[in-house]
């Protein structure tokens, strides 16, 4: 991949040039944690291109939380949008719903649509939350694959990476002066990314978790374990884990009226919720909370590494961030994978 | 790229009742639309839902579909209010239908319970399309009461239809009106004349009653691999994205609904 050093006062002619043909999305600091907002030019000194993945996941733009897939009667024109900031976590789990929505003899035409129309910025992680756990789960935290640029900070600015001819496209256009990165650059650059690592994996070395080629067995071989009765204890069944997920994929389809035409929707669902695989007669294979906690493992650590060998989860710890019962994914794995 | 989710407007152009609860729908699409037996469908009802269906019609109908319904939730409630003349939303066919390939020149033992009956009716006219292909159809089929009994005429029709076909009803609990077998479907598989080794079994039925009827086969000699089960899971897009109908490593969407019971009796939930 080809890479440029970009001076950070360019990035905002950049961001502008984007702007004109993408709705762009950026990431800014609000209270203790980060978050998408539409990017604003009056307001762009705040951006935040590196730091850590924000709290809702990547996913939501590509596939949304909720689409209309027949008789979109008031289909509005818009933007396809260029999201700045991405993090590797969340470029990973592309990987699980562009398997679901593109493989297959059936593809999902209204994902591929936005997937493709969609410019993807993404950046190095430079900081990281407690809850962070990509490493033990081999996601490395700099993106190597499923961006059009990705940004490495530096002193003076930005290595940019080239992921693809669009994000190639979209550089070269935009007319901002781009550099050949020196040597001195690039091992700064490298300095940068080592240092973070090693204080990243200080962090999640303290959570002890378990070697991460044992989840796969540890769940499956668990299946019968009381753990699922003992950590669904203080599950609300609030579906808050499968709404920020960047690899939940799961969805209903619903029907809405409007005087006298309808649409047919496509809105995410949870797995957690007790009438998610129950059918009209009654019969509802996840009765109790606890299969359906267990449910949420197995589809993540034995389902997906089956059928794709990869885990359903990237390790960005929003799940464990966002339960009201503070059920901790970690905790389940260590326990899954320690007692048999 | 096409809409998976397209939908084919069929309007309704018969209804019998089968039992208090149970209605059959014949259903004339608009735009041509046929299925493998043993496939299912998505009927829609516009602006008011989905759900999924196994015909219970014969596949080489081209020209209409029948779906036997049972009133039992949201979506069958609404259906069984259809009126002649009424249209629905049709899409499909979805899944792995019954491979009628590997049935040839074996005795075919179809077990139904109850509605369970709907997709072995199409089956069995499958099988009637070709029946010098087969050596024997054996149907034992039981209902909750005499008033449950789906088909009622048809049944008749089929036993007296060729010396190959041999039907038997039992029902759980009879009537004054009911002289026939009481007691379970399972019953009907005690001293089965079938050559076991050259014969494959079907079911079909309410999860319990495949459950014990699988467990039954099984005991009286049947492989694994000979019995084929029709699962019902709640498949709502049909095409393997919405995560509703998993079964272990399965969708029953896509790699279902008919599975033979080698590839489920290691699986966890498949008669929940």
């Amino acid at each position: 991949m080809v890479s440029y050093f970009v001076k950070k006062n360019e990035i905002n002619n950049l961001l502008n040039f984007i702007q004109q043909a993408f709705e762009l999305f950026v990431i800014k600091e609000k209270g203790s944690n980060l978050y998408w907002t539409r990017f604003d030019p009056e307001n762009s000194d705040e951006i935040i291109i590196n730091r850590h993945r924000p709290a809702e996941p990547l996913k939501g733009f590509i596939f949304k939380s909720k689409e209309k897939i027949l008789n979109n009667f008031n289909s509005e024109k818009t933007k396809p949008s260029a999201i700045l900031g991405a993090k590797a976590c969340d470029l990973q789990a592309l990987k699980i719903l562009d398997y679901v929505f593109l493989e297959g003899e059936f593809k999902d035409p209204f994902y591929k649509k936005t997937r493709e129309e969609t410019l993807l910025i993404s950046g190095d992680c430079t900081s990281f939350k407690d809850v962070c756990f990509c490493l033990g789960i081999g996601v490395e935290p700099f993106p190597k694959e499923n961006f059009d640029l990705n940004f490495s900070e530096l002193n003076e600015g930005f290595i940019i990476t080239v992921g693809s001819q669009k994000g190639d496209k979209i550089l070269a256009k935009s007319g901002i002066p781009i550099n050949k990165v020196t040597a001195e650059q690039m091992e700064e650059s490298e300095q940068r990314k080592k240092e973070f690592l090693d204080k990243l994996q200080a962090s999640i070395c303290r959570m002890a978790l378990p070697p991460k080629d044992s989840f796969k067995l540890g769940v499956q071989s668990n299946f019968k374990s009381e753990l699922w009765t003992n950590f669904a204890l203080t599950c609300v069944e609030c579906g808050g884990c499968n709404t920020v997920c960047p690899t939940c994929h799961c969805f209903f389809l619903v029907d809405q009226n409007a005087e006298d035409k309808y649409q047919r929707l496509k809105v995410w669902d949870s797995c957690l919720l007790k009438r998610f695989a129950k059918v009209a007669g009654g019969a509802n294979p996840r009765k109790h909370l606890s299969a359906r906690l267990r449910n949420r493992f197995v589809k993540k650590f034995d389902f997906f590494p089956e059928i794709l060998g990869l885990y359903a989860c990237t390790g960005c710890g929003r799940c464990i961030e966002t339960c009201p019962g503070d059920i901790d994914l970690r905790e389940i794995l260590k326990e899954a994978c320690k007692s048999r | 790229m096409d809409n998976p989710y397209k939908t084919i407007e069929a309007e309704v152009i018969d209804i019998t009742e089968e039992t208090a609860a149970i209605k059959t729908f014949i259903f004339k699409p608009k735009e041509e639309f046929s299925f493998r037996t043993g496939q299912f469908v998505e009927l829609a009802i516009p602006g008011f839902g989905e759900a999924p269906f196994t015909p219970s019609s014969n596949p080489s109908e081209k020209e209409y579909i029948g779906i036997t319904i049972m009133n039992t939730g949201r979506v069958t409630k609404k259906l069984h209010e259809l009126r002649l003349k009424d249209k629905v939303g049709i899409r499909g066919p979805y899944g792995k239908g019954y491979p009628l390939g590997e049935f040839k020149g074996k005795e075919v033992l179809i077990v139904g319970g109850g509605v369970g009956l709907a997709p072995l009716r199409s089956l069995l006219y499958a099988l009637f399309n070709e029946i010098a292909s087969f050596k024997k159809i054996i149907l034992k089929y039981g209902a909750k009461t005499p008033k449950d009994i789906v088909y009622k005429k048809e049944i008749e029709e089929w036993s007296r239809s060729s010396e190959k076909v041999d039907v038997k009803i039992t029902v759980d609990v009879g009537d004054e009106t009911w002289k026939g077998r009481v007691g379970l479907v399972t019953t009907l598989l005690d001293n089965l004349e079938v050559d076991i080794k050259n014969s494959v079994a079907i079911v079909c039925g309410p999860p319990i009653m495949m459950k014990f009827a699988t467990f039954k086969l099984i005991n009286i000699g049947y492989a694994p691999q000979d019995i084929y089960l029709s699962m019902e899971k709640n498949m709502s897009c049909g095409i393997g994205k919405c995560g509703h109908c998993r079964m272990g490593k399965y969708y029953v969407c896509k790699d279902g609904p008919v599975f033979t019971y080698d590839k489920l009796k290691d699986l966890p939930e498949v008669w929940d």
